[in-house]
């Protein structure tokens, strides 16, 4: 991230924001999909989030907070999408198939496809938290100020995100272990 | 899986497995040119959205220079003399009302609404907690304010969580009943969209949980009846964030709709319980309960001004508005019934929403 960019898109400089933006995108995109599950929404939600990034830039006080920033709005328009659903009553939004991972050298595929199916089952906020601690590495500081909820509070959601995933993931065991038949 | 290996470890993997950082086709040249058309704010309109510039009666002056001072101070008075050209005569109290305000403001930085205390004559604002909340409500005596998620005292202290939800269904608290005895409840579950719906809950311990809705009916939660016998909801079109006004006894029996207009997702009882306010397509009625008969309400010195939704003061008196300025923008203003006796309540650049007139004394 270049500082002097964000100093100058902060000023209002359209071309230095479309470096930040054409640079962070990607990063963006990652970080969206994750947390939705569904690309669609996730496309939204970045453009939501870089546009209220360039309409409220000049509220950035420190420019070397620009990409914790911009994942903080990030975060608030990916939970939007939640709240628009919610208000606008939508059928659920079919999830994204997502084929192997082909970095998961240890972990089987069928664990991953366990993993995978115990994410989906998660609210969009306990995919958030773990999205924030697992992914992007957060401290669990930096993952409260993200979401603007005191520690404490991440703490417990934490917890609750992890349980609730781990519950899902050993329920599907169950299930896989389930004689087919018993199941027909 | 999860007793023999370490899930944190099995988490990091997957999410870098999965992270997909793509960008498609056009979407970085769709966010430009949204953000191109999108102008950023002049400075000295930022200077006056500043906090302080938001409570001017409790000013954090440590952190303001002498010539932000004089910049704030100078734009303070040209704002309000536009707002008074504009809303028509809009102007402070000529004395104190009763009750207090607690609101949400939408905070550009975090993203969400922070709530906010004030008194009616827009006196005494003050920012109750620092993280973002929704839908603040007062309890019947004016003592606590709760969230959709928390509660704490009038003045913002003694915030707790309020979390009645299981790991795979959120509950969120938009009222209390009149006797203080329960909470209104949305309640809904991202895998499983029917279990959305209207719920009670004991107040003091989220036990008893009873849905009043039936599967199917993903309604929102307004607010109790005066009486405590019955709950206005919304059923939302789908698709939309409008939808029908319903009421329902809170034993979840007699489910009827008010009238037939499509309504605004928060409309609130008249102090009697007789009547309704809702607003639809920007106008702001008063239905009748018994008949469904909706009368308009306006603005008497701008009768076309958009109004998004409506809520009475605590003695019937007044009605607490809120109004749309422009952009996202909207503002609260007070009125007697007949649309006189205009008083702006908050003037600031975000949306002011989620709002509540509460029984609480004056500051």
């Amino acid at each position: 991230m270049d500082r002097e960019l964000v100093t100058q898109a902060r000023d209002g400089d359209h071309d230095a924001f479309a470096r930040l933006a054409a640079g962070s995108i990607g990063r963006l995109n990652a970080i969206a999909r994750l947390i939705l599950n569904d690309h669609a929404r996730a496309e939204d939600a970045v453009q939501d989030a870089l546009v209220d990034a360039w309409r409220n830039l000049r509220g950035l006080r420190d420019p070397d907070r620009f990409d914790a920033w911009l994942t903080r709005i990030l975060v608030r328009s990916c939970q939007d999408m939640r709240r628009l659903d919610r208000r606008r009553r939508l059928v659920e939004v079919p999830l994204v198939d997502i084929g192997p991972g082909i970095g998961d050298l240890q972990a089987s595929v069928a664990d991953a496809d366990q993993l995978e199916r115990g994410l989906r089952r998660l609210t969009i906020d306990q995919r958030t938290v773990l999205v924030l601690s697992y992914y992007l590495d957060l401290t669990l500081a930096d993952a409260a100020a993200t979401l603007g909820i005191p520690l404490g509070t991440m703490k417990s959601r934490l917890s609750r995100a992890t349980d609730a995933l781990r519950a899902s993931v050993d329920a599907t065991e169950r299930l896989s272990a389930y004689p087919a038949e018993r199941l027909a | 899986m999860t007793s023999d290996r370490n899930l944190d470890q099995l988490l990091r993997r997957h999410f870098l497995d999965r992270a997909d950082t793509t960008v498609l086709d056009g979407q970085t040249d769709a966010v430009l040119h949204e953000t191109a058309s999108v102008r950023q704010r002049p400075g000295w309109l930022a200077a006056l959205r500043s906090p302080s510039m938001t409570t001017i009666a409790m000013p954090q002056r440590a952190s303001i220079s002498r010539s932000t001072w004089v910049l704030v101070a100078l734009g303070a008075l040209v704002a309000l003399g536009l707002m008074a050209a504009l809303a028509g005569g809009a102007r402070q109290p000529a004395s104190p009302f009763n009750g207090r305000i607690v609101f949400g403001r939408f905070d550009e930085g975090l993203g969400d609404t922070v709530v906010y205390a004030v008194n009616p004559d827009g006196s005494h604002l003050v920012k109750l907690r620092p993280e973002v909340h929704e839908g603040p409500h007062w309890s019947p005596d004016g003592k606590l304010i709760g969230m959709t998620d928390a509660v704490m005292n009038a003045d913002g202290s003694g915030y707790r969580e309020r979390t009645f939800g299981q790991a795979d269904f959120t509950l969120a608290a938009w009222d209390w009943s009149p006797d203080g005895k329960r909470l209104l409840m949305e309640g809904f579950n991202d895998v499983d969209p029917s279990r959305h719906g209207v719920y009670t809950v004991r107040a003091n311990d989220g036990g008893d949980l009873v849905r009043l809705t039936k599967p199917g009916d993903a309604g929102i939660p307004a607010a109790y009846s005066p009486d405590g016998s019955k709950v206005l909801w919304v059923l939302p079109d789908p698709g939309n964030e409008i939808g029908q006004l319903m009421v329902i006894d809170t034993d979840g029996s007699n489910q009827r709709r008010l009238g037939n207009l499509t309504v605004n997702a928060d409309p609130t009882w008249a102090p009697d319980g007789r009547s309704v306010l809702a607003s639809s397509n920007g106008r702001l009625y008063s239905i009748d309960v018994a008949s469904g008969k909706a009368t308009q309400l306006r603005i008497k010195s701008a009768p076309e001004a958009l109004i998004v939704r409506g809520q009475w003061s605590p003695d019937g008196t007044r009605i607490l508005v809120k109004r749309y300025m422009g952009g996202q923008n909207n503002d609260l203003f007070s009125m007697l019934p007949d649309g006189t006796d205009l008083i702006q309540v908050t003037n600031n650049l975000d949306d002011d929403r989620f709002y509540d007139w509460g029984v609480h004394p004056l500051e």
